[in-house]
């Protein structure tokens, strides 16, 4: 063999054997790489910023705190769990941890504009499949339950699923399948992208490798948020996300919009009968109903908290009398509909004042004790010694 | 004798070490090719 037939050989070789070794640090970061000092997923760790967390990254967040002798309380949801309006040191979630004590590990992996079961719910159930006590509190509105798959987050529910870390669950895939033949061809296509994705990830590890890169050394994709400085390692970053002003600064935003808001938390989901009054809309209800039992397996609802978030009380005040008992009616009927299903239901905020508030939904540093005094209850309810 | 056995195995490993790179540099594409173009954009409310 002349040297030449030598070279180009050993350089055909080597490219597998890289890529190979890629895929080899890819499978080791996704059993330890995490954001280091997490609290929650600010900007600069979420997929406002091109960063998508992977779900092995955010099993290790929940494992790490993890004791012989804990539960460990998952926290999911949307951005009124995530602490919008709340500075990192006052955040809801480290005050529930001071309430619930060295018992339990409370990790804080809401998203904002998430779906009650997309991301924090995956890891849970993952935790639970392993047999670790675990506890999930996510929250939502009377009426939305949406899916793990198919919006901003869904990504995590392909991760987990691909690596085999969920609950069998047949009724859940045929729901997305289903959903996604009425779907429109966009939709469809990017649902089996995420697929394949993931699908590959799960035998070459690409996204925890690189992600571990982009949080630890530098990141590659410049974005709009990050600008000049998108090459900087996302560790590097502050948790800048917005924070509750002086009150009198509060409640700025357009009052009819707002209220407009407020009345669509109920407005499709009961309907008037003159001498019976309020009562709920049986499609909606159905709707809900469906998805609850096909999104979610049965072990981890017996384990799962429903937070019920109401508004302030600022735009509920000005709702009519009539509105009011509407959106009494719809809270009380979707609480009882969860609870049929066998989880623990909560509607919150109903006896918040303004001060708790940061907008119409998002709770300041006073709401955040609050919550996290309630649902410290809740948890302990759930949890007896 | 010496420098020219020398330089082949500096050629060598200048192929291996191209090779590793290309192999690395696979793998980001895949993890490139799978990042959705646009972040997420949150708009509270």
């Amino acid at each position: 063999m002349t040297f030449l037939k030598i070279k180009n050989l050993v350089f055909l070789l080597a490219i597998p054997i890289g890529f190979g070794l890629a895929t080899w640090f890819g499978l080791n970061a996704e059993s330890y790489s995490k954001p280091s000092r997490f609290v929650r997923f600010h900007y600069h760790i979420s997929p406002e910023t091109l960063f998508f967390p992977t779900f092995s990254m955010m099993e290790n967040l929940a494992i790490s705190r993890w004791k012989p002798g804990k539960t460990i309380v998952i926290i999911a949801g949307n951005s009124i769990l995530n602490g919008y309006g709340q500075n990192e040191t006052d955040l809801w979630s480290l005050r529930l941890q001071d309430e619930l004590g060295e018992r339990y590990a409370v990790v804080n992996l809401s998203f904002r504009g998430a779906l009650p079961f997309e991301g924090g719910m995956l890891v849970a159930e993952s935790l639970q499949r392993r047999g670790l006590p675990v506890v999930l509190v996510t929250n939502t509105s009377p009426g939305t339950v949406g899916r793990v798959a198919g919006e901003t987050y869904g990504y995590l529910y392909y991760d987990a699923l691909y690596k085999q870390r969920l609950h069998s669950h047949p009724a859940r895939s045929a729901n997305i399948l289903e959903w996604e033949e009425t779907a429109s061809k966009t939709v469809r296509e990017q649902q089996a992208e995420l697929r394949r994705g993931s699908l590959l990830d799960s035998w070459f590890h690409f996204q925890g490798l690189w992600h571990h890169v982009a949080y630890r050394y530098f990141f590659t994709t410049w974005n709009q948020r990050t600008r000049l400085t998108f090459w900087k390692s996302r560790d590097k970053y502050i948790d800048d996300l917005p924070v509750a002003p002086g009150y009198e600064q509060r409640f700025q935003t357009d009052l009819s919009s707002e209220l407009e808001i407020t009345r669509g938390f109920s407005i499709n989901l009961a309907e008037y009968e003159p001498r019976v009054g309020w009562k709920l809309l049986q499609p909606p209800m159905e709707i809900a109903s469906d998805l609850i039992e096909d999104m979610t397996p049965k072990p981890i609802r017996a384990r799962t908290i429903i937070l019920l978030s109401q508004n302030a009380p600022i735009y509920r005040s000005k709702l009519t009398p009539s509105e009011q008992d509407r959106d009494e009616v719809v809270c009380k009927g979707y609480a009882d509909l969860w609870r049929n299903f066998g989880f623990t239901c909560k509607i919150v905020g109903d006896d918040f004042d303004n001060q708790d508030f940061y907008d119409r939904s998002h709770l300041s540093a006073t709401g955040g004790r609050k919550l996290a005094h309630l649902v410290a209850d809740y948890v302990r309810q759930l949890t007896p010694p | 004798m010496n420098s020219s056995r020398l330089r082949q195995s500096g050629a060598l490993a200048l192929r291996v070490l191209l090779g590793l790179a290309i192999g690395v540099f696979a793998h980001y594409l895949l993890y490139r090719l799978f990042l959705p173009v646009q972040p997420f954009i949150y708009v509270a409310f």
